[in-house]
């Protein structure tokens, strides 16, 4: 057992090792954020002072931000799954994936936790920064970083599990770009990438915390936002659902697709 | 005694195919009525491999070499057939077989191209759930046996080629496999480099006893290697023989190609050697090697002319299928 956890360990950590190899790309990619940050500062500043100055919805001004930064940092940072199962099926990779002893689902799962990581922490540190000096910071509990970091793992195994399953439709359409381009706009307009889920008019929070996505993106937000252990169990309870359901998708399009991998030619 | 490592029947794989038809309405109706056509890649093949062989699996391209090594390492699942690889029928237990058998395929590499191979060698040994002792010790044995103490710390895509596909057969080899399933591990190499590989290939069959079998167009690569060769041909086999049996019959031919210091007279008078292509001073030379030996033409040329350059081949992979076809149908 632990010998089959320690391989999964190492292509995580092998994932952060090929990632650092690029970490001033990175770095500079990130400056995007700093851009997006700059917008709605201003945008939102103006909404504000329009409203009186005081809290919408129970946010601030500054905490409406940082939860921007936080549902940015997340929605940037997922690695490219998709992208990386259609390459495999589509160029023929997936036979130097398929013939090593793992299972082919943990193996990606392992390299998009740790690039994930790597990523989601060159997020946080420029967004963290830019707001910083925007807007100042916010009333941040270091004792919950345990519980943030749960979470974290929930949220990206949801994720992993909802892009996985999108990528694995190559084994049936030759492109699935319009497909995940569909996906992840549900995701994003659902699951509250630009606003809390809590601003949404009447139907439209409905169906926001009805759907999954909000576990995705707003969830993970508020709660580093606004932390109490409450909302962290109450999340991290109803991610492992979501993440279960996702994860048996997964693996059911998965078992269907293998058995109709079509690599002929060398 | 004689133990089967790989037992094949019957083992048979139908791709199906979209046609996209020409014509913007053709294209726009085949979008909601799709039109397929099948194409069989392996028809019925039945095949027994021993330990400790090393078999050449050639045949040209599209043959169906590369889908049958896909299926014998579980990658592809047959359309019909059985297959047992090391008691595992592979498409049903890919995972316990993967521990035991080693591939590497020449168009596709498994080292992470922006870190080192060593980088790729751990990962490996942990995947393969080397103890890490033992892992330490065969990666030291495998850098000494191909030479890879300069490579090993340089990333993966600042190397050349020759260098990468050195390490790439190192990485298969980590784990003490029991066969190595090669597909095409010379393509795109130089003659120095495909030396190289070759050598090392022979050596891990003849020192460490891995059943090899091999892929390739690349008669050189079946002459140097195998005792046993199978010729595959539009997903059959058409050819199951010695490799001595082979060159004996159907690669008696040998072509060079010469660039001589001087325009070429003509003044080559040697049986079966016949002038294909003259040219200035470069000139391509026919050999039947059953009338005539390589080395004594090449000696007759060295003597004869001033060469500046000189290049043997093997007859091309599809004339020597033609050939094999010609001697069937041919009365003996």
């Amino acid at each position: 057992m632990k010998k089959r956890l320690l391989k999964y360990r190492e292509v995580a950590l092998i994932n952060i090792r090929s990632r650092w190899a690029y970490f001033w790309d990175q770095m500079l990619s990130s400056w995007f954020l700093v851009v997006v940050l700059f917008v709605f500062v201003r945008l939102w500043k103006v909404t504000y002072s329009a409203g009186g100055g005081g809290a919408i919805d129970g946010y601030s001004l500054t905490e409406m931000i940082w939860y921007l930064v936080a549902t940015e940092a997340l929605v940037m940072s997922a690695p490219r799954v998709h992208w990386a199962i259609e390459q495999e099926v589509k160029d023929g990779d997936l036979a130097i994936r398929l013939n090593k002893p793992y299972s082919y689902l943990l193996f990606h799962f392992s390299g998009y936790l740790g690039e994930g990581i790597m990523r989601v922490a060159t997020f946080a540190l420029v967004g963290g920064a830019t707001a910083y000096l925007l807007v100042g910071g916010v009333d941040f509990n270091w004792t919950s970083i345990p519980g943030l970091l749960a979470v974290y793992l929930t949220t990206t195994t949801i994720s992993f599990f909802y892009s996985a399953s999108i990528g694995l439709v190559a084994f049936w359409l030759e492109d699935i770009s319009g497909l995940y381009f569909i996906f992840d706009k549900l995701k994003w307009i659902l699951g509250g990438l630009l606003l809390p889920i809590e601003v949404y008019p009447g139907v439209a929070r409905q169906v926001a915390e009805a759907l999954p996505f909000r576990h995705m993106i707003a969830g993970p937000a508020r709660l580093f936002v606004k932390f109490s252990w409450t909302d962290a169990a109450a999340l991290l309870q109803s991610q492992l659902i979501w993440a279960l359901l996702f994860g048996l998708i997964c693996a059911g399009i998965y078992r269907l697709g293998v058995r109709r991998v079509d690599l002929n030619g060398g | 005694m004689s133990v089967p490592v790989i037992e094949v029947r019957g083992l048979r794989k139908l791709f199906t195919r979209q046609q996209k038809p020409e014509g913007t309405w053709a294209r726009f109706k085949a979008t909601f009525r799709p039109q397929t056509i099948s194409q069989e890649a392996v028809k019925s093949l039945d095949l027994t491999i021993e330990k400790g062989e090393a078999l050449a699996f050639i045949g040209p391209n599209g043959a169906g070499k590369s889908t049958t090594i896909k299926m014998l390492t579980g990658i592809l699942h047959p359309t019909a057939g059985e297959a047992s690889v090391l008691g595992y029928t592979p498409w049903k237990q890919r995972e316990p077989l993967a521990y035991r058998v080693g591939s590497v395929f020449g168009q596709k590499s498994q080292l992470w191209l922006h870190l080192p191979p060593v980088d790729t060698f751990n990962l490996l040994a942990r995947i393969y759930e080397l103890d890490w002792t033992a892992y330490l010790k065969r990666r030291a044995e495998l850098v000494d046996l191909f030479e890879l103490a300069d490579l090993i710390h340089t990333p993966a895509r600042k190397l050349s080629l020759g260098q990468r596909m050195r390490c790439e057969i190192a990485a298969s080899l980590l784990h003490r496999p029991e066969i190595i399933f090669l597909d095409e591990p010379t393509i795109g190499l130089d003659p120095v480099a495909k030396a190289a590989i070759r050598d090392l290939i022979r050596r891990a069959n003849k020192e460490e006893g891995v059943t090899v079998f091999l892929t390739s167009h690349d008669a050189g690569d079946i002459e140097q290697l195998c005792r046993r060769v199978v010729i595959i041909n539009h997903g059959q086999i058409i050819l199951d023989d010695s490799v001595n049996a082979l060159r004996r019959d159907f690669m008696k031919t040998r072509e060079i190609d010469l660039k001589l210091s001087a325009p070429f007279d003509g003044g080559l008078h040697l049986p079966g050697v016949s002038v294909l292509k003259a040219k200035g001073y470069g000139v391509k030379i026919g050999v039947d090697t059953a009338l005539t030996p390589i080395d004594v033409v090449v000696g007759e040329i060295l003597r004869a002319y001033q060469v500046q350059d000189i290049t043997i081949q093997n007859p091309p992979m599809e004339e020597i299928i033609a050939a094999i076809y010609r001697g069937r149908s041919e009365p003996a």
